[in-house]
């Protein structure tokens, strides 16, 4: 009230003893309070286990290429999923003891408990692959329990859904290869209907006709060639035989038999040289030898009777030109229907292959839709394998991509506030704070505490301050009151350090 | 103080028996005011254990603060009052303010002056607080007075044991209804009261205003107003009120009663 700072001190520090009770008590209650409160003040425990996780995701690297899988999200986030999700917390309520009374469980009463745990919970990135599951409780067994506890969980929930996802996998690529397999038989029955509907439409039979229309093209440029060599041959024979006599050139018998005979003993001289004359040959060239000359001694005598013995005494050149002239006409003839043969041949064969080329297109369509379905069908079977190691890998858990790196450990040192500090701030709030307390009655309250307000104020003489006078029995009581808080405030900073002692020496 | 000296060895030699009134041949016109201070002057009756149990102040007391306090207070009534005497009426703002002790003890501090004469009217028909100064049991007082004919003025003025130290009490017949002060007697008694002895003044302790009307009335009767303000009692409305139903041309001042102190640790704080 007073504007001077330290005129509202002195005024304080009146109504302070002036109250002094109050003031005293307040002391006493809010230091004794604050230490207690510092005495009992929970102590928490901290534990935590960290845990290896690799959780790239199984369909990922099987379906590699075949299939974009979504980015990786943080790993945290990802175990926090698991870690707070209702089902991992329920078992660990129910695992670490949260609970005393199993059959009378309050749902409301659990929910807090989730709730809390959840609170006290922290699950961090601590590496690449490293999430640490932190935990904080007031008991330092429970504390390691509930924190190894949470980490395996952790770890088989998270194998139990990953050995899930594989099985999906699996199911799923099975099921794909199902499908192709019945896409590929249907193509496969599709290609043979057409190829045996098209009897040509075989692999390789466009280049077989091919090289067959070569081979008649050739033969047929041959026949052409024979044909033209056939048909000289026989105009030079024509031109031959029109300049020849019929039978000027005829030879006589006798000369043919004389002929003979030569010839009959150049192979018996011949066969003198190796046998003998009695070898059967030797003895049938003799004797065949002997007739002849008796033939051709006979037909010298009787030359001028040629029709006796039948034989025509024609021109031998003549006949031999004509005979010629015969093979040659008849050598053209043949040539020429061989040539007529030949271009039918072509002209089939020419049909055959446009059939083929037609064919060959739809076939070759066909035939890729074939491979193209083979092909993600053999893919396929490759990756529904990869999917079925990976399925038995992740169900035996052999192919582990999670394990605890470091255990949860049993806490021994508690954390709480120094009880020192509530001490000590007990003592002073307990000082400060009905001061304060008091100090703000005064400014609020609008009753005049001092002579300035009325002169300022009001403009009023002030006459002065009467201070209040006690009568013998009021100072007699006021000494024996301070007495007695003095005692008071003695015991009670004697308490505080009683109990500060009992708590740091764990009685309390 | 030649003259003072002088009438205490007046008073020594005379022996002149004290409590009682001096007699209408003594207060002649010619005799000085230290003659008739040294005739009724009295001896010390009370011990300071008796003063400081009724919380009257005397000199060798040891809150000294609160002594010099009520000479202070003292001092600025003499001023205000001048050559003459004076009528002072000491009221409070709120009720249970403290106007009694006050009017007590600037009677008391008026007596330390071996000049002067206090006498103390209890005023104060809600709260009559002033018996225990009498020395007599169930002494006649002012309302006695006021009701009755025979009842003479020597009658209700009461020796206290404090030398220069009277009082009128408030009687036997307060009856908080009854107008007693709007009568034409009080004013012929406090003319009377004042006009008797020159050295005398006069100190009423009249009841809180807000309390009772009878500050108004009261108030027209006396020459200064000294307003108590009770610490932390009153606020700023309540004292401009109790200004206006004293007068502020009668106002000498106000003072403020009962800040919190110490007996045991007295000056420290």
């Amino acid at each position: 009230m007073p504007t001077n700072l330290s005129e509202s001190l002195r005024l304080l520090m009146l109504e302070a003893y002036s109250r002094r009770y109050m003031m005293i008590g307040a002391f006493i209650a809010i230091s004794i309070v604050t230490t207690l409160i510092g005495a009992t003040w929970p102590r928490t425990y901290t534990s935590y286990s960290t845990v290896y996780v690799d959780d790239r995701s199984v369909i990922g690297p099987l379906m590699e290429g075949a299939a974009v899988q979504s980015p990786l999200a943080d790993r945290a986030a990802i175990a926090s999923e698991v870690i707070y999700g209702r089902k991992l917390l329920n078992q660990i309520v129910h695992s670490a003891g949260f609970i005393e009374d199993e059959s009378a469980v309050d749902p409301t009463a659990l929910d807090a408990i989730v709730e809390s745990i959840k609170e006290r919970t922290v699950v961090a990135n601590v590496g690449e692959n490293l999430v640490r599951i932190e935990y904080t409780d007031t008991d330092p067994d429970r504390t390691q329990f509930v924190a190894q506890k949470m980490a395996e969980l952790f770890i088989s929930e998270s194998l139990a859904a990953k050995s899930h996802e594989s099985e999906t996998a699996y199911s799923f690529i099975d099921q794909q290869v199902k499908e192709y397999q019945g896409k590929l038989k249907a193509l496969d029955e599709n290609l043979k209907e057409f190829r045996n509907a098209n009897a040509d439409a075989r692999p390789g039979a466009d280049v077989d006709s091919a090289h067959r229309l070569t081979a008649l093209k050739d033969r047929l440029a041959q026949l052409d060639q024979e044909l033209r060599e056939a048909e000289i041959r026989r105009e030079a024979l024509e031109d031959q035989l029109s300049g020849e006599a019929q039978s000027a050139n005829v030879m006589s018998r006798a000369e043919q038999y004389r002929g003979r005979i030569a010839e009959l003993r150049a192979q018996l001289d011949t066969l003198l040289l190796t046998y003998h004359e009695n070898y059967p040959d030797v003895v049938r060239l003799k004797d065949q030898i002997t007739e002849l000359e008796q033939v051709a001694a006979r037909v010298e005598k009787g030359d001028q009777e040629p029709a006796q013995s039948g034989i025509l005494m024609s021109n031998p050149l003549y006949q031999e030109l004509r005979g010629g002239l015969y093979e040659a006409n008849t050598a053209v003839q043949t040539v020429r229907s061989r040539i007529q043969e030949n271009q039918r041949q072509l002209a089939n064969e020419e049909d055959r292959n446009r059939r083929i080329q037609e064919a060959a297109a739809e076939l070759a369509e066909r035939t890729r839709d074939y491979d193209v379905t083979t092909q993600i069908y053999q893919d396929l079977l490759r990756r529904r394998e990869a999917a079925r190691v990976s399925m038995n890998l992740d169900r035996t858990q052999e192919g582990v991509t999670m394990r605890v790196e470091e255990p949860a450990f049993l806490p021994h040192q508690a954390k709480a506030p120094p009880l020192s500090y509530f001490a000590s701030g007990g003592i002073l709030l307990g000082i400060a704070l009905p001061f304060a307390v008091l100090f703000g009655i005064q400014q609020a309250d609008p009753r005049i505490r001092h002579p300035s307000v009325i002169s300022e104020r009001l403009g009023l003489v002030t006459l002065g301050v009467i201070q209040h006078l006690h009568t013998p029995r009021e100072s007699a009581l006021e000494a024996r009151g301070i007495a007695t808080l003095g005692i008071a405030t003695i015991a009670s900073l004697v308490l505080i350090g009683a109990i500060s002692v009992m708590s740091i020496t764990g009685a309390l | 103080m030649s003259k003072i000296e002088e009438a205490l060895k007046k008073a020594k030699e005379l022996q002149v028996a004290s409590g009682t009134e001096p007699s209408a041949a003594e207060r002649s016109a010619d005799t000085t005011a230290a003659d008739q201070i040294a005739r009724m002057a009295e001896p010390l009756r009370r011990s300071e254990t008796d003063l400081a149990v009724r919380r009257v102040i005397f000199a060798s007391m040891r809150e000294t603060r609160i002594r010099d306090t009520f000479r202070d207070l003292r001092t600025s009534v003499l001023q205000r009052a001048g050559a003459s005497n004076a009528v002072v009426l000491v009221t409070s703002t709120a009720e249970n303010g403290g106007g009694s002790f006050v009017a007590r003890n600037l009677a008391a501090a008026i007596a330390f002056d071996e000049n002067r004469t206090a006498l103390l009217v209890d005023c104060n028909l809600q709260e009559p607080g002033h018996d225990d100064l009498v020395l007599t049991e169930e002494p006649l007082g002012l309302t006695d007075f006021l009701r009755d004919q025979d009842v003479a003025v020597s009658e209700i003025i009461h020796p206290t044991g404090i030398p220069r130290f009277r009082v009128i009490p408030i009687g036997r017949n307060k009856d908080p209804g009854s107008e007693y002060f709007a009568l034409l007697k009080m004013q012929r008694l406090f003319r009377e009261l004042k006009q008797r002895y020159r050295e005398r003044f006069v100190v009423v302790d009249a009841p809180a205003v807000g309390v009772s009307a009878d500050v108004r009335m009261l108030a027209e009767l006396c020459d200064i107003a000294i307003l108590v303000v009770p610490y932390a009692g009153s606020t700023d409305t309540q004292i401009e009120a109790a200004v206006n139903a004293i007068g502020e041309q009668r106002l000498l001042g106000t003072i403020i009663n009962d800040e919190p102190s110490s007996a045991v640790l007295g000056r420290w704080i």
